[in-house]
């Protein structure tokens, strides 16, 4: 039976003693109503017997033929309410004092009925001496019949008392009776919830403890509403664990993947240069011992393939820096912006050697970021804007940065030769260039480091430029708390 | 017979025969070519310095440097300069690992078992002739090695 059955079952238990309290004490109210009524008749019938008294009085006084028929009504009242007591009274109780006051009353009739046999308009002292001894002999049969009916009325008056005391006496067990049948009821049932829900509590505490590696099975028997909990419980951890184990098989050949790649590009490293390098000196060796022989044309064409050598080396090396961008493991303290784009526009002196570029600088909020990654950030991004402008009329270059939400956004702003904003999208790619080669030199893989450093910063890039109206190259890094040691780190320690 | 003929200035481990005629020709270009010995492996290399198999005979004076690839056959660099080191008689045998790896691990794995220098391959062929070549005199002609090194 589920929980909630049982529930609604106890709930409606002391309903139904509610009921039955109700009807107990409707009919207990009716009967003790009918014992009132009797201690009522009896009453009457006292107060009737006093007035058979003074009626016998006033006539045997006044011989008044009214007095004498008012004797008979109140004799035939006294009767029919005899009959009305022995019927109103329960089996057994006062059966004694009912006999013994139907035969008094019979008495008393019969001594008034001989009383009326001697009514005389005028009495002789004779007969007035019979007149006063049936009268004596009918009062002393009243006074007989008096006792039993003051009994009776104690009886009466007992048995009501002894009823209401029944009544609330069983009232008050049934009240007791419904609530202990609700506590035991209820016991095993809090009970089962109190272990349910600490079982569950422990079983949930462990499993994000172990992160859900571990399938877990609640041991909660039974058909009920937490049963059945415990066993979605149990399938969840299952499915949990195996998902974590799946996770964990991906994340394994992920690692054996980028382990590749690592490998690969090592490969690339060493196996690509050496061949690159025999193209490269090989073609000087021709050039230093059999140059004389040859035409300018010559010689050019062995500057094309020398130059060529070259191209190639530096796309190595970019793609190498790129697949290190991947595989650099961050170390992310507080930064000092200000002094780290200051550090990189130093570095890149010669670059700019002579260009007349103006640099501006507002003041960068400090990130909490990787100083290496985002020192590359800056180069790449100052590097690009440095290699666009330096042939511009008044070149400037401005970095800004302003809060924007939960975000610090960073902006290098230059008037250089700028880009077609359709194509903005392709920037950021791989090996993508909206220049000929033969204009600016580069390989399009700058901006892939930047992209690659701030995604694994979190953030964003973004840049909008028009043609030869300038360009603006952006990104986001997130406002971070403080790293474990707090400390702010200059630039210094990571310059080189 | 030793003779000054047969002794080696210079032990070049390159199993690239184009990188090698190219270092060989900008040391020769400076006169420090003719006491080269040039090996293709690992295995070479170790067996010219402790004088076994093809070089059993040799004379057991040791080269002034070892110019050392890291990438080779059989027995790569880095297992050389490890078996070097680990050796009392070649514990102190100046190595210089000429590769074109730029890679931080094989920097720091290199420097970790003591190389006395680590030189990246320059693509470009001046800056590799410039560079073996300043190699060639720095080691052979500028650096001083113990004399229990260079002892018969």
């Amino acid at each position: 039976m589920g929980i909630k059955t049982k529930l609604i079952l106890i709930g409606l238990l002391p309903l139904a003693m509610a009921v039955a309290f109700g009807l107990i004490l409707y009919r207990g109210q009716l009967e003790l109503g009918q014992l009132r009524d009797q201690v009522g008749r009896v009453s009457e019938m006292l107060d009737q017997l006093e007035q058979l008294e003074s009626s016998v009085r006033y006539f045997v006084h006044e011989r008044s033929d009214l007095e004498r028929r008012r004797g008979y009504e109140i004799l035939d009242w006294l009767d029919v309410r005899m009959l009305a007591l022995e019927e109103g009274f329960p089996e057994g109780e006062g059966a004694g004092i009912l006999a013994g006051m139907r035969r008094q009353l019979v008495q008393v009739r019969w001594a008034y009925m001989e009383l009326d046999g001697l009514y005389l308009p005028g009495l002789t002292a004779v007969e007035l001496t019979r007149v006063q001894g049936v009268v004596a002999r009918l009062q002393s049969e009243v006074a007989v019949l008096k006792p039993l009916v003051h009994g009776l009325h104690d009886l009466s008056r007992r048995l009501v008392i002894g009823y209401s005391d029944e009544l609330w006496g069983s009232a008050f067990s049934l009240i007791l009776v419904s609530a202990l049948g609700v506590m035991v009821l209820m016991y095993p049932l809090l009970y089962r919830i109190a272990s349910a829900l600490q079982g569950l509590t422990r079983a949930v505490r462990a499993m994000s403890g172990r992160g859900g590696a571990v399938p877990l099975t609640l041991g909660l028997r039974g058909d009920d509403e937490f049963a059945q909990l415990a066993r979605e419980f149990s399938l969840m951890s299952r499915s949990l664990a195996s998902a974590e184990a799946a996770r964990e098989e991906r994340a394994r050949e992920l690692e054996v993947a980028v382990r590749d790649l690592e490998n690969f590009s090592y490969s690339v490293s060493h196996d690509l240069r050496a061949p690159l390098r025999a193209i490269d000196g090989f073609i000087r060796i021709l050039e230093e011992e059999y140059g004389q022989g040859l035409d300018d044309e010559g010689r050019r064409l062995i500057g094309v393939v020398s130059d060529n050598a070259r191209k190639m080396e530096r796309l190595i090396d970019d793609i190498l820096a790129l697949s290190r961008a991947g595989r650099l493991e961050f170390e992310m303290v507080r930064v000092d912006m200000n002094a780290l784009v200051d550090e990189v526009w130093a570095d890149l002196a010669e670059q700019r050697a002579e260009s007349g570029i103006r640099f501006e600088r507002g003041s960068l909020p400090n990130a909490v970021c990787d100083p290496r990654a985002i020192r590359q950030v800056w180069a790449n991004l100052l590097g690009n804007a440095i290699k666009f402008t330096s042939m511009r009329d008044h070149p400037l270059i401005q970095v800004l940065a302003e809060h924007r939400g939960d975000v610090i956004h960073y902006l290098v702003v230059d008037n250089g030769v700028g880009f077609d904003n359709a194509y903005s999208s392709k920037l950021f790619q791989l090996f993508q260039r909206l220049h000929g080669m033969n204009e600016f030199e580069g390989t399009g893989v700058g901006l892939a480091i930047v992209k690659r450093f701030v995604q694994r910063h979190e953030g964003q890039v973004d840049a909008s430029g028009r043609k030869d109206g300038g360009a603006t190259f952006g990104f986001t890094l997130p406002v971070r708390t403080e790293p474990e040691s707090g400390e702010v780190h200059g630039h210094r320690r990571y310059a080189g | 017979m030793v003779t000054e003929d047969t002794l080696v200035d210079i032990l070049l481990v390159e199993d690239n025969p184009n990188d090698a005629e190219l270092a060989i020709r900008a040391l020769r270009k400076h006169h420090l070519a003719n006491r080269l010995e040039w090996v293709k492996d690992g295995e070479a290399a170790l067996d010219f310095l402790f004088q076994r198999g093809d070089y059993a005979d040799r004379p057991a004076r040791l080269p002034r440097v070892v110019l050392l690839d890291l990438r080779l056959p059989k027995v790569d660099g880095i297992e050389v300069l490890e078996q070097l080191r680990a050796n009392p008689q070649t514990h102190d045998l100046p190595v210089v690992i000429l590769t074109s790896s730029k890679e931080d691990r094989d920097l720091i794995a290199t420097y970790r078992l003591g190389v006395n220098s680590f030189v990246a391959k320059p693509v470009a062929f001046d800056d590799f002739a410039r560079t073996v070549a300043e190699l060639g005199m720095y080691w052979v002609l500028v650096n001083r090695v113990p004399p229990e090194i260079r002892s018969v």
